[in-house]
């Protein structure tokens, strides 16, 4: 495959958040019965509350963890501080969803300024039940060494959505 | 934070830029490397390259003049020994009386004859290039904007261009006194006291690396733009059994 086609290459969720991963287990987040697919615009009052997260898999013995990231803060064109973890959720058994998990760091509302952000979710298969601890502070996690210490491996789904601010003009002509 | 033995910044830096090497070295054979930033695409490593290669030499350059300027002037007398200095050249050689004279006139004198003074030798000295006059204009020029096209225009009232007549020649030497000197002098627009931040030559750096972030803003659009075509076909992917292998 020469050129790759894959939403999360295409948007560079793929080199600046994650490296090539292979997908095995189902991912959906929905706000407000709104599904969240690569690549789709929503607005920071579509996002406000939590979204409904369903993962799939088949051993409710298996669990894991969710991270939510913003990548391009405060700005795209400056990220200064990629990445901002806006949510991490661990021991989620497989089949069930985000809200049987543990929230070490609970949902922080995207409030994008400059720019159009992306907002990556991140699904990591943990190898037993573990305690995560929760960073110090939000702003330059990093999701790549964040796996690396709890020996989350490579992950196993991810999807991202684009906001911006609610005035903002940006994006797609509609 | 979690990060283990090493400070976050440069490390997650450099593992970025690796990274991102692998991943582009698929898209594109070229894999050349940044200092300043990781750019995402290949095509602006190049343009970042050229830019600095480009920034480096203007460096140069605008470090010999700037040098040469500081051994012969001393900052408060500069603009009268500039200006008696220009007179005398100009009274000499009769080559043009009139206070208006155009910067490429000045320019033009002292490499077609025995310059007269030290302040003319300092133009030689400065300028890096064997050939006299294009270079010095073309470096000049890079700086031009409002400031120059004042020096060029001949309609202006006497008193702005007296203080005019001097600039010419501090801007041979040193690029940041001129807007000083005009910055002093009361009744000059307001867009000189701009160019005198502008004018110590990073100018051309900012300007290379605004046309960067802009390419950079254009890509994420793009790769924004391409997503909507792939929705459908990531939904039907994201499914229980079926496995998507991304390069």
């Amino acid at each position: 495959m020469s050129r790759n086609r894959d939403p999360l290459s295409v948007g560079r969720v793929i080199g600046d958040v994650l490296d090539p991963f292979m997908r095995s287990i189902s991912l959906r987040v929905n706000y407000n019965s709104r599904e969240v697919n690569n690549g789709c615009e929503l607005k920071p009052s579509q996002v406000v509350n939590q979204p409904r997260v369903d993962i799939g898999g088949e051993d409710l013995r298996t669990f894991y963890t969710l991270v939510m990231v913003d990548p391009d803060a405060p700005s795209p064109s400056d990220p200064s501080l990629r990445e901002y973890l806006h949510w991490l959720v661990t021991d989620i058994p497989a089949t069930t969803g985000a809200t049987f998990g543990q929230e070490t760091v609970c949902y922080e509302s995207p409030r994008p300024t400059v720019g159009i952000h992306r907002f990556v979710f991140v699904l990591f298969r943990q190898l037993g039940r573990q305690t995560v601890y929760a960073p110090g502070w939000r702003q330059n996690f990093n999701t790549r060494e964040f796996a690396e210490i709890y020996n989350l491996g490579s992950p196993v789904a991810a999807v991202y959505f684009n906001c911006q601010r609610e005035s903002g003009s940006g994006g797609r002509r509609r | 934070m979690l990060s283990p033995t090493n400070c976050e910044g440069t490390t997650s830096y450099n593992d970025k830029t690796k990274s991102l090497r692998k991943v582009s070295s698929s898209i594109s054979s070229k894999s050349s490397s940044t200092s300043s930033s990781p750019s995402i695409f290949p095509p602006s490593n190049n343009l970042l390259c050229q830019a600095q290669q480009k920034a480096e030499t203007m460096e140069e350059v605008w470090k010999d003049i700037s040098l040469a300027s500081l051994h012969d002037h001393t900052p408060t007398d500069q603009e009268l020994s500039m200006t008696s200095r220009l007179h005398s050249i100009s009274h000499r050689h009769h080559h043009n009386t009139s206070p208006n004279f155009i910067l490429q006139d000045f320019l033009a004198r002292p490499f077609n004859k025995d310059p007269p003074t030290r302040m003319v030798s300092i133009i030689r000295d400065s300028t890096p290039f064997g050939s006299p006059l294009p270079p010095p204009a073309t470096v000049l020029s890079l700086n031009s904007g409002p400031g120059f096209d004042f020096l060029d225009n001949s309609d202006h009232p006497q008193r702005p261009s007296s203080q005019l007549q001097s600039s010419p020649i501090s801007n041979i030497s040193s690029f940041t006194s001129p807007f000083e000197g005009l910055d002093s002098s009361p009744g000059l627009p307001s867009f000189c006291k701009k160019r005198s931040q502008e004018s110590d030559g990073s100018s051309g750096d900012r300007r290379h690396k605004r046309m960067i972030k802009n390419r950079e803003s254009a890509a994420r659009s793009r790769a924004r733009k391409q997503e909507s075509p792939f929705l459908l076909k990531d939904c039907c992917v994201c499914t229980g059994a079926n496995f998507l292998f991304c390069f």
